[in-house]
């Protein structure tokens, strides 16, 4: 069966030429030493391993992230909660960690992750259901609850939470034995990492050989036509929302434990989005999304580096990366309405 | 499609450039190579907007321009917290930077994070307070004497015959979060200095939550107002506009900390305490550049070494606060500046 | 002679997804005011060759001159600029836009400072509906349009803009039977007034009818031009095919079994009108047909059987088991074939073997897991029967319309169903297409499953039923095995004549 449809590799090499190209030009004509920039802007992530082990360790949230995404694209559902279900399954991740007590290490660990999971899964899970149920527009519930979701979640941290003698608004530390292996020296890389590329090539397996994933992506595609052949579709508004949910809630915990070891005020912010940016970049094809991811974190690490090394400025930094997600969401966006049209 | 797209890529990012070509500020012209001091100023939010970080910033490029080769880097870690252990660490791992600045009670505990790691790396901390890290120097204000000046101006407004003072015993503290500075200094500061006007002085505190959400602050500030207190204490950052808005709509009086700011609500703004913090920035970077900062140990600077103070000369002060208020707070001034006076900063672990 | 208005030399386009040669050196040369036909089997590329003319697709090599100038169109929008209209076979319109919003979109006469000029384009568009004789409703919502509405929706859009050269792709095909002559009015109109048609079609007696030339495709190749009153459908056909095809298939003497589907006055209101009140019974081993003009309610019939519409009144019965409200003839492992293929009978986006295991997907896994051997095994051994141009991998869009049909045709009926309801079964298929998809439906028959054809086209109906049913306005004016009607007593019973 043909199963890398969905974006060529022709189209992935236009968006990441234009993603590598756009800063370069940024910095060249916005820095008083351009060209001091841009060699930082490129070999910046890989001065040393902390660099390049943060990098990785952001590649592998990006991916979770990413593909949180892709799974709702194929099954034509959008997930604009990412925000929110990233920053929910941190924080489940926190408290369960502040209140597992002697539970050994590895237990321990996979209880905090699945409860982190659990968490994502449920939020995206509840716009799943009113879809199906109401036929609520996905589009609008995931945004609007994840916008509850991260009041709540702040207001967790400021306040049951708090860690009362910390300058930062902030929960306490979790307990030591919960964090996860660390890979690269001080940086955060950690095994997440490799669980996060076992979880593409699983969602691969399942979307593309599996029956489920079958029905998923027809429904995705053709919601007539999957009725026509008698498949019961309704509910793949909803798993689709719960695995995207679930892939949100463990990019959450696992930056608790490989990274953060703790909650603070807003610290996930930005994954959800940059999910959707990787997956655009990957044309959703879940194999591209860690390409995808690498080229994404490897933008932020380059930015962050030439801003202390050079002088770019912080609002500098981010608008380069808002013209390249805006760049690869109009291209999106432009082929969204060729389909419309078709 | 492909072929319709890269047009309009070039197109985004030619405008783009052209746009920020054009207003990119043209700083100082870096000296050549060999460097003799460099340092980097590490910002926890961004520079514009805040008073005491642009202070902070224009006492460090002060003190750096007196030298040949001189280097000095400002950069901005934003308001996302998490992010600041991480920003830090790079900047020590470049091992570019003899000394780095910040201020930010927060900074101590996160810089001595990075210290394990790089324990070359040599810190000089504002606005934060940890002992006997042999990388890092702190320099903290007495928050506790300001804000008993803060607390006795307050309590010598509303019990006085001004316009906007009413018979009420009751001023208010807005603060933009709790955290052990604003618990254990300035709100115990704030009450002993209202006390020392009229022992029967309530102090109505509020937390806003954040930095930001003015309109929070504002309906927090009318409701003190409403329940009879005439004039509050500010501390909310970027909410601090709010509790302005409520103090002009309702006639009543706000009070400012940290930096001067009368001309920004004139009749509104009744007083201002002050910290130096571009001589701050200034003078000690001028001793680390002459090798003389005393890493680890922690100064506190008081009313009496002339780094806290009430501004009073102000115009607007003296055109609208009443003389008897005017002498009472000079008083007060002058035994804290002669030593007579002094309060205790409490010493805390911070994490 | 005049110079041509058009000419392609050396047209030749390979679809990289299949490194299929669509076009192969194709060469065209249609003269001012002429009517032109291309003709050929399904995925001879005459298609392609038109969507290269009509700026869709660009060829890898060859030279278009187009009213003296000579330059390839880049894009539809370029090709419309030069004057070269296509209408297509899948109708492109905008759902969420009014007729008249579709109609000006691109061209918009302007009231100055960019704002539409609501006025003019009335005013244009009455013109236009009085001069071609093609009426529309400015203001109704597309989506709510049938499918003649759409058709001709598109049709005035294309003519909004000043054309020298219109393509109509399988023009008859989607109009209703008895529309047929409106659009051969409208070609001789068009002619008239000093411009050209190419048509594209795969029949035999339209070619002949109404071209001027007629211009044969094999392979991607043009094989010959000829003059159209120089020839006849016998000759044609020979050509296309290299032999006679024998197109009647024979009714087989039939005896038949038990009932398979009942309608026992089924009837469906809609606002408190009655649009349909049917009874019939579908035995095994029987064809039944069942055909009238537009709006007899044919289409409603369809929608009832899918379970798209709830019935409101009356009785199912399948087997033995009576069904209430909307039909779950599906879930019964009933085959179906819609009439429209291309939304509700083919996930286009889909590779064809993703379409073909469809209805027994799951007895390709195990555990949850295809195997993807088995699938692609099964795959090609309907390609192969079915004699669909492609592999199990590619993508259905990018398949001509006619392999698009089998591939559904092959999934339906390679599930061997009990019962089979075929919508239109000859719309948009060629004469091969024809054959093999009647020699296929009377090889269920044979083997005892019932077979229930909603369709439109007359001469088909006659043909192949055992009972022909005939809806007039919604209700049965005729039910019989068709003994004894021809083509005209049917016409008539089908206008509402001979009640």
């Amino acid at each position: 069966m043909n199963s890398v449809s969905g974006s060529s590799i022709k189209t992935v090499a236009v968006t990441l030429v234009a993603a590598v190209s756009i800063p370069v030009i940024l910095l060249a004509l916005s820095s008083e030493d351009p060209l001091q920039s841009i060699t930082f802007f490129f070999t910046g992530p890989f001065q040393s391993t902390y660099n390049l082990g943060n990098m990785l360790d952001n590649t592998a949230m990006l991916i979770l992230t990413g593909l949180g995404m892709s799974i709702a694209f194929r099954a034509g559902t959008f997930n604009l909660g990412g925000e929110g279900q990233v920053y929910a399954g941190a924080i489940t991740a926190v408290i369960i960690s502040l209140n597992i007590g002697n539970t050994a290490g590895f237990t321990g660990i996979v209880i905090v992750l699945t409860a982190g999971l659990l968490t994502g899964a449920l939020i995206a899970g509840i716009s799943g259901f009113l879809k199906k149920q109401w036929n609520t527009d996905e589009l609008i519930s995931t945004f609007l609850l994840s916008g509850a979701i991260i009041h709540l979640t702040d207001f967790l941290i400021a306040n049951p939470f708090r860690d009362r003698s910390s300058f930062l608004i902030s929960t306490e530390k979790i307990p030591e034995k919960l964090f996860l292996y660390k890979l690269m020296g001080s940086s955060h890389l950690n095994i997440s990492f490799f669980l996060s590329i076992a979880a593409v090539f699983l969602a691969y397996i399942f979307l593309f050989k599996s029956t489920t994933g079958y029905e998923i992506r027809l429904t995705g595609l053709n919601r007539k036509f999957v009725e026509y052949g008698g498949i019961p579709y309704k509910r793949h508004l909803v798993i689709p929302m719960l695995i995207s949910g679930g892939m949100y809630g463990l990019a959450g915990s696992f930056s608790v434990l490989g990274n953060f070891h703790m909650g603070i005020k807003g610290f996930t912010a930005g994954l959800g989005w940059n999910g959707i940016a990787v997956t655009l970049i990957a044309g959703n094809n879940p194999i591209f999304i860690i390409p995808g991811a690498l080229i994404f974190a490897y933008l932020e690490a380059g930015t962050e580096v030439a801003m202390i090394h050079s002088d770019l400025s912080f609002e500098f930094s981010n608008l380069i990366k808002a013209v390249i997600f805006f760049l690869i969401t109009a291209k999106r966006f432009k082929l969204r309405r060729k389909v419309t049209l078709g | 499609m492909n072929k319709r797209i890269v047009p309009g890529l070039l197109l985004t990012a030619i405008l783009t450039v052209l746009f920020f070509s054009s207003c990119t500020k043209q700083t100082e012209k870096k000296e050549a190579q060999s460097k003799d001091y460099s340092v980097a100023l590490f910002i926890p939010g961004v520079v514009a907007g805040s008073p005491t970080y642009e202070m902070m910033v224009r006492g460090a490029k002060k003190a750096i321009s007196e030298i040949p080769n001189g280097k000095i880097k400002v950069i901005e870690g934003g308001y996302n917290q998490g992010e600041w252990l991480e920003k830090l660490t790079v900047i020590a791992a470049s091992r570019e930077y003899d000394l780095i600045v910040s201020t930010n009670p927060a900074m101590p505990a996160i810089s001595a994070e990075v210290s394990k790691q790089f324990p070359q790396q040599k810190f000089f901390l504002l606005d934060g307070f940890l002992e006997g890290n042999n990388s890092i120097y702190t320099f903290r204000y007495n928050q506790k004497e300001q804000g008993f000046l803060g607390g006795y101006f307050a309590g010598l407004v509303t019990t006085s015959t001004m316009e906007g003072a009413n018979k009420d015993l009751k001023i208010g503290l807005i603060a933009g979060q709790e955290y052990p500075d604003m618990m254990q200094a300035i709100l115990p500061g704030f009450k002993a200095g209202a006390a020392a006007a009229n022992t029967n002085i309530s102090v109505d505190f509020r937390v806003v939550g954040n930095w930001y959400d003015a309109e929070k602050a504002r309906s927090l500030a009318a409701s003190i107002y409403d329940s009879g207190a005439d004039i509050i204490l500010t501390i909310a950052g970027g909410a601090n506009q709010g509790v302005i808005t409520a103090g002009r709509n309702l006639g009543k009086y706000v009070l400012m900390y940290d930096v001067s700011s009368y001309d920004d609500a004139p009749g509104i703004i009744a007083g201002s305490t002050i910290i130096r913090q571009e001589k701050a920035a200034y003078e000690k970077i001028k001793e680390a550049i002459a090798g003389k900062m005393k890493f680890g140990s922690a100064d506190i600077a008081d009313v009496k070494g002339g780094w806290v103070s009430f501004d009073n000369k102000h115009p607007l002060y003296q055109k609208n606060i009443p003389q008897d208020v005017k002498d009472k707070l000079q008083e007060m001034l002058n035994r804290f500046e002669s030593g007579t006076l002094s309060l205790k900063m409490p010493v805390y672990l911070g994490k | 002679m005049d110079t041509p208005l058009l000419e392609m030399h050396g047209i030749a386009k390979t679809f990289h997804k299949n490194s299929v040669k669509a076009v192969d050196g194709a060469n065209l040369i249609v003269g001012q005011s002429e009517i032109h036909i291309i003709i050929g089997e399904n995925g001879a590329g005459k298609s392609t060759l038109m969507h290269i003319l009509s700026g869709e697709v660009f060829p890898d090599s060859g030279k278009i001159i187009f009213n003296n100038r000579e330059g390839i169109p880049g894009t539809p929008s370029e090709a419309l600029g030069e004057g070269i209209g296509m209408l297509h076979q899948h109708i492109k319109l905008i759902p969420e836009l009014t007729v008249l919003e579709n109609i000006i979109l691109g061209a918009e006469p302007s009231g100055g400072y960019g704002i539409i000029n609501r006025k003019e384009a009335i005013k244009k568009l009455n013109r236009l509906s009085v001069k071609y004789d093609l009426s529309a409703e400015p203001d109704k919502l597309v989506s709510t349009l049938n499918s003649d509405e759409k058709q001709k929706t598109a049709l005035l859009s294309i003519l909004f803009q000043d054309i020298k050269l219109l393509i109509l792709d399988e023009p008859t095909t989607f109009f209703s039977e008895l529309k047929t002559d409106s659009v051969y009015k409208l070609i001789r109109k068009l002619k008239s007034i000093g411009k050209s048609v190419v048509i594209i079609t795969h029949k035999l007696k339209e070619a002949a009818a109404i071209g001027d030339f007629i211009t044969v495709m094999r392979g991607g190749k043009t094989i010959l031009t000829l003059k159209a009153s120089e020839t006849d459908p016998h000759r044609l056909s020979n050509i296309i095919f290299g032999d006679e095809k024998n197109l009647s298939p024979v009714r087989s003497g039939s005896i038949f079994g038990n009932p398979l589907l009942e309608l026992k006055n089924l009837l469906f209101i809609k606002n408190g009108k009655e649009i349909l009140d049917i009874s019939l019974t579908v035995r095994e081993g029987e064809i039944v047909v069942v055909t009238g003009i537009r709006e007899s309610g044919l289409e409603t019939l369809e929608k009832l059987l899918s379970g798209e519409y709830k019935a409101s009144a009356g009785i199912i019965m399948y087997k033995t088991a009576e069904l209430s409200g909307r039909t779950e003839l599906r879930k019964r492992k009933a085959g179906y074939i819609p009439s429209d293929r291309i939304k509700t009978g083919t996930s286009t986006e889909s590779s064809i073997a993703e379409n073909m295991i469809l209805l027994n997907y799951k007895s390709f896994s195990k555990s949850g897991i295809f195997r993807a051997g088995s699938i692609k095994k099964f795959a090609y051994t309907l390609i192969k029967k079915y004699g669909i141009t492609g592999v199990p991998g590619q993508i259905m869009s990018t398949l001509s319309g006619g392999n698009i049909q089998r591939v559904m045709i092959s999934r339906e009926i390679e599930a061997n169903p009990e019962l089979l309801i075929v919508a239109e079964p000859s719309r948009g298929l060629d004469i091969k297409s024809k054959s093999l998809i009647y020699n296929k439906i009377f090889n269920l028959k044979n083997k005892g499953s019932g077979i229930l054809i909603i369709s439109s086209d007359i001469e088909e109906s006659l043909r192949i039923a055992d009972r022909l049913i005939i809806l007039y306005d919604g209700k049965v004016a005729y039910s019989g095995d068709g003994k004894g009607i021809d083509r005209s007593a049917l016409g008539k019973i089908m206008l509402g004549y001979d009640r």
